[in-house]
């Protein structure tokens, strides 16, 4: 019927008729293979004059769980970062920005369901840990960034809402430890510390990475 | 072509939140109307909603000015998203969900401030054959597989495929001829 099989494809596939399996064919085939993009890309435009039959429905004000799921809750990063004295600096910015990063990574693993597995990074850093809680043990791996400078520790740091940070020790390439009380509803923290760890048991030095297990 | 709310998409893709929210604000209710449309429900279509600006704000970057315009962008996206959803369910649903497969010629009002594509989509349309233009009207707005579409109108599966196999050629060439 056609010339172009690939175009007809390329069309069904925009117009939506394509079974469940056959669809998800073509969405990747589509990721994958440009010449055969451009064909829905083209059949897109072509169709999208129908878009107009779509009347407008008032959507009801989704914003704010779109935006806590994407950037996290306002409140959670105050109460945090309101204790930490170190931070309020020129660098806080940038680790607020970096924060979010993480958290926007824990956001979208988090909403597959339930996730006990986080990345702790920062924008900062080229640190990265996997953090992962399983039968009452917190394990930390560090998969991407180097080990402390000479006469540097990577400190871990536990933070419940609402309260400061306590320290769960030093951390090398990898952390096994008894999981921090209640199991979730925590972010976990690592900030560059002198050789040893901070002196007086409160964070001292810049956050090099940081994640969070949400309340489930 | 003027396109508004391009400047706002390219906003979001160098992480600007408050153009997130206005784009949010310009865009929802249309991308509601897209999405209430396909999945008939409610709370399904408000949970696909977070799921559609999510992802908005992860691939603003990919949208591309010179491609197409911002709208068709962000329908583009939410009509994936809720046709791979209503592909997710089991086969049968209730009969309320049910659409008509002949979805009615477009609304006076949308007739008039149509456009650009839309004016040529709608010329073209208008020279098909009239059951094969309400099936691929239908077909369009609904986000239905050929086997729903078929169930549904109460036309044998291959009669349908056909029709709209041949709409779709046909809208072709007439949309390329102009």
């Amino acid at each position: 019927m056609s010339a172009d099989p690939d175009d007809l494809l390329a069309a069904e596939y925009v117009l939506g008729a394509l079974d469940g399996p056959a669809r998800a064919d073509v969405t990747e085939r589509a990721k994958r293979d440009p010449v055969f993009g451009a064909k829905v890309i083209a059949w897109q435009n072509r169709l999208s004059g129908l878009n107009d039959d779509y009347a407008p429905v008032r959507a009801p004000n989704l914003l704010p769980r779109i935006e806590n799921r994407l950037f996290g809750k306002k409140p959670f990063l105050q109460r945090i970062f309101g204790n930490w004295s170190w931070l309020d600096n020129i660098f806080g910015q940038a680790v607020l920005t970096a924060l979010s990063v993480a958290l926007l990574a824990w956001m979208l693993s988090f909403s597959q369901g339930e996730v006990l597995t986080t990345t702790l990074s920062a924008d900062t850093s080229s640190l990265r840990y996997t953090a992962h809680l399983e039968d009452g043990q917190l394990s930390l791996t560090r998969t991407a960034g180097k080990p402390a400078a000479a006469g540097h520790s990577y400190e871990l740091w536990v933070i419940f809402d609402g309260k400061d940070p306590k320290s769960l020790g030093l951390i090398a390439d990898t952390l096994i430890l008894a999981a921090p009380k209640p199991e979730t509803g925590y972010s976990l923290a690592v900030t560059e510390e002198p050789a040893g760890g901070a002196p007086d048991g409160k964070p001292t030095g810049p956050l090099v990475a940081a994640g969070r297990f949400e309340k489930i | 072509m003027d396109d508004p709310l391009a400047p706002l998409l390219i906003k979001v893709a160098a992480q600007d939140r408050a153009a997130f929210r206005k784009l949010y604000h310009a865009s929802s209710a249309k991308l509601m109307g897209v999405v209430l449309r396909i999945l008939a429900n409610r709370s399904e279509a408000e949970d696909a909603m977070q799921e559609i600006y999510t992802r908005v704000w992860l691939r603003a970057a990919a949208f591309d000015a010179q491609k197409g315009r911002a709208m068709t962008w962000l329908i583009t996206l939410a009509r994936n998203h809720a046709i791979d959803r209503l592909r997710a369910r089991p086969v049968t649903q209730d009969d309320a969900d049910l659409d008509k497969i002949v979805d009615l010629t477009p609304r006076a009002e949308t007739r008039l401030i149509a456009m650009g594509e839309a004016k040529r989509i709608n010329a073209c349309i208008d020279r098909l054959d009239p059951s094969h233009a309400s099936a691929l009207r239908g077909a369009y707005l609904s986000g239905k597989s050929y086997e729903e579409l078929a169930l549904v109108g109460n036309v044998p599966l291959n009669t349908l495929r056909t029709w709209l196999r041949r709409g779709l050629l046909s809208l072709k060439d007439c949309m390329d001829e102009r």
